[in-house]
């Protein structure tokens, strides 16, 4: 027990540089934005009026909701919000079907086999996002080796439009974010005892019903947490949208991005940042409670 | 079952082998074995003596390389576990931790798409038989080990199996709780007429919970039959000493001119021991004498109604509460173990620690042991 003393103390020394981290990078980040995006842009070194003023010994604060009118009166920030949220849920869906097999797959392997499998899932992360994205362009272009392997096949006559389209886009983001949903649904899957499977199979149920009524149950955790790690960066997303989505479609990444380095408009960055963050984080939380209650 | 019926066979299992491929050596090696209806039987050995996979065979869980498994008369070997009539009682109980205790129940009900009403009315009389119907809306998670295993005992009778397989049933549980819940099981045996095949390493979980029992070696049966059979007539002294303690002496056939009984000279005793046998062995064969520790009596002083003495001093007083084991160290060394009732302690101050002690037994006593 004294061991356990002095352990718990270390513990807590461990976890102070973390905490400062977080104190640092998210907390002060976050109280940052949402100070910028009450404050009025102007033309400057810093694009934007400080919130508090001093006025004869006074501080003042003065809060601007300019920003934020903007964003609720100009249908365009919902609409390429709307179209984010679009395009991420069809991403993600699309995501966890391909993922699930996969996990399902690599969980039930033999574990000599299970590891090639993973280091495989990860690999593409060992070259730059930016390269991978790019690679897309190639294949999905009029001249594309996709267009040129489907006329080659005669399945089509004439090359497809699939770049620039949000077909584009939801492919890149599924091939990016497929391994953020396979390593959550495979981990929750490897968990599974595999006595309970036994049971389930001498209570009679057939492998199809083992899996719905077994296995799936039980790796909803994953699913979830692996449903949470895709969505939420998707909606964000640039790099991708940006190159395979061509220029008419309006994501509320590339939005951001052209608010804050074309525009600069700062305030209004952040006041976008601000929406997102809300519009993602209740949701989750709202899931997260759902799942905690249930298993 | 008497000598005018003919023995009803549930399971036959006729000589399965198993080897897997980590290892050299097959877990399960040419085991032929039948399992009679409404007895409780089990298989007992070490640990890594082939008992749990040659039940995981039983279930379906694994494919034997050779030999074939009768369930019921019915060759079963190539039969998918969902389909047998046999349930498992898993050690870990293996709970749905998703299913709160009536649908983890109702499960095995459910598979069989039986009508909701009926579900209900087995699921209640299966929870109420074992004392858990008023946990039905609490998760796995949410009840206490013991009580995990009333329903996972529940869940594996719901749907009548031909065979209930128990893996360690009461491995998990404390003492007190194992032994009521020993109890239970041989009560719940005999109400449900079910068969019981009950895997275990602990001996007297194996002799008091069944009519037969198989001793396991290494993938192979050493003896089968009754506890008391085993207990009294161990056939080698791996059962021997695997069921219950034992003192062996290890000696050589001296005389066998006898009828029914030979003498027995050994290093490790000095007097030539007798010892019943029906068997007429050669002079100089190799043999051991078992004798169980409270078929030995412990004296102060020599005792001449006994066939066999030796002659040491007490080195260790075990008291184990209902009774004492003597730890006796003969001249040549050897440890014998004696035990008394508590009760009869008393009645001997000269027996203790350090002091000259006579053991003996009589020939009736010692049993024959040729491997």
């Amino acid at each position: 027990m004294m061991n356990m003393g002095i352990f718990n103390r270390y513990r807590k020394i461990i976890v102070i540089p973390p905490f400062l981290w977080t104190g640092l990078f998210i907390i002060v980040a976050m109280l940052l934005l949402i100070g910028i995006s009450f404050s009025a842009p102007e033309f400057g070194v810093t694009p934007y009026k400080s919130l508090f003023q001093l006025k004869d010994g006074i501080l003042e604060i003065k809060p601007d909701f300019g920003s934020y009118k903007i964003l609720f009166h100009d249908s365009f920030y919902l609409k390429a919000l709307m179209n984010s949220l679009k395009l991420s849920a069809i991403a993600t869906f699309f995501t966890f079907i391909l993922a699930y097999p996969m996990a399902y797959m690599i969980a039930m392997s033999k574990p000599n086999i299970r590891l090639l499998l993973l280091i495989l899932v990860i690999t593409p992360f060992w070259t730059a996002l930016l390269i991978r994205v790019y690679g897309w362009i190639i294949i999905l272009k009029n001249n594309g080796l996709l267009n040129q392997f489907l006329l080659w096949l005669g399945v089509i006559e004439e090359p497809l439009a699939l770049l620039n389209s949000q077909t584009a886009i939801v492919i890149g983001i599924v091939y990016t974010y497929l391994p953020f949903m396979i390593l959550p649904i495979y981990s929750s899957l490897l968990k599974i005892k595999p006595s309970i499977l036994e049971a389930a199979a001498d209570l009679g149920a057939k492998p199809f019903s083992t899996f719905w009524q077994i296995t799936f149950p039980l790796s909803l955790p994953g699913v979830i947490v692996g449903l949470i790690l895709v969505f939420i960066p998707a909606i964000g997303e640039f790099v991708i949208p940006d190159l395979l989505g061509g220029a008419k479609i309006i994501t509320i990444g590339k939005l951001l991005w052209i608010e804050f380095f074309m525009n600069r408009d700062w305030p209004m960055a952040s006041a976008i940042t601000i929406l997102i963050i809300l519009i993602v984080v209740i949701p989750i939380k709202m899931l997260h409670r759902l799942v905690s209650s249930n298993v | 079952m008497n000598e005018f019926t003919k023995p009803d066979v549930i399971i036959r299992i006729e000589n399965i082998s198993k080897q897997f491929k980590a290892n050299d050596y097959k877990t399960v090696d040419h085991i032929s074995l039948d399992i009679l209806r409404g007895e409780s039987f089990s298989l007992l050995g070490p640990s890594g003596c082939g008992k749990t996979t040659l039940m995981r065979i039983i279930a379906g869980f694994e494919k034997p390389d050779s030999g074939r498994v009768f369930i019921d008369g019915i060759d079963m070997t190539d039969t998918p576990p969902y389909q047998r009539p046999v349930n498992m009682m898993f050690q870990s109980y293996a709970l749905f931790p998703h299913m709160d205790i009536w649908n983890n129940v109702a499960f095995g009900l459910k598979q069989e798409k039986l009508p909701q009403s009926e579900i209900s009315t087995r699921v209640q009389e299966a929870l109420q038989m074992v004392g858990m119907y008023d946990f039905s809306h609490r998760k796995p998670w949410q009840i206490s080990g013991g009580q995990q295993q009333r329903v996972a005992l529940a869940r594996s009778l719901i749907k009548r199996p031909k065979v209930l397989l128990l893996d360690e049933p009461l491995g998990a549980l404390d003492r007190q709780t194992s032994e009521k819940t020993q109890v239970e099981l041989t009560n719940i045996q005999r109400l449900l007429d079910i068969t019981f095949l009950v895997v275990t390493h602990d001996q007297e979980e194996a002799m008091s919970m069944s009519d037969r029992m198989a001793v396991m070696k290494e993938g192979k049966l050493q003896q089968i039959g009754a506890p008391k059979e085993i207990y009294e007539y161990p056939d080698s002294r791996f059962v021997a000493k695997f069921v219950g303690s034992i003192n062996i002496f290890h000696g050589y056939v001296s005389d066998n001119s006898k009828k029914n009984r030979l003498t027995i000279s050994s290093d490790e005793i000095e007097a030539p021991m007798f010892v019943n046998s029906y068997d007429k062995l050669n002079v100089g064969t190799e043999v051991w004498v078992a004798v169980r520790p409270e078929e030995m009596g412990i004296y102060s002083e020599p005792d001449d109604d006994s066939h066999n003495h030796a002659e040491g001093i007490i080195v260790d007083i075990a008291f184990l509460g209902n009774q004492i084991i003597y730890h006796v160290e003969l001249k040549s060394k050897k440890i014998v173990h004696v035990s008394l009732p508590t009760s009869a302690r008393s009645k001997n101050p000269l027996l203790d620690y350090g002091n000259k002690a006579y053991v003996s037994w009589d020939k009736t006593d010692g049993v024959l042991l040729k491997s």
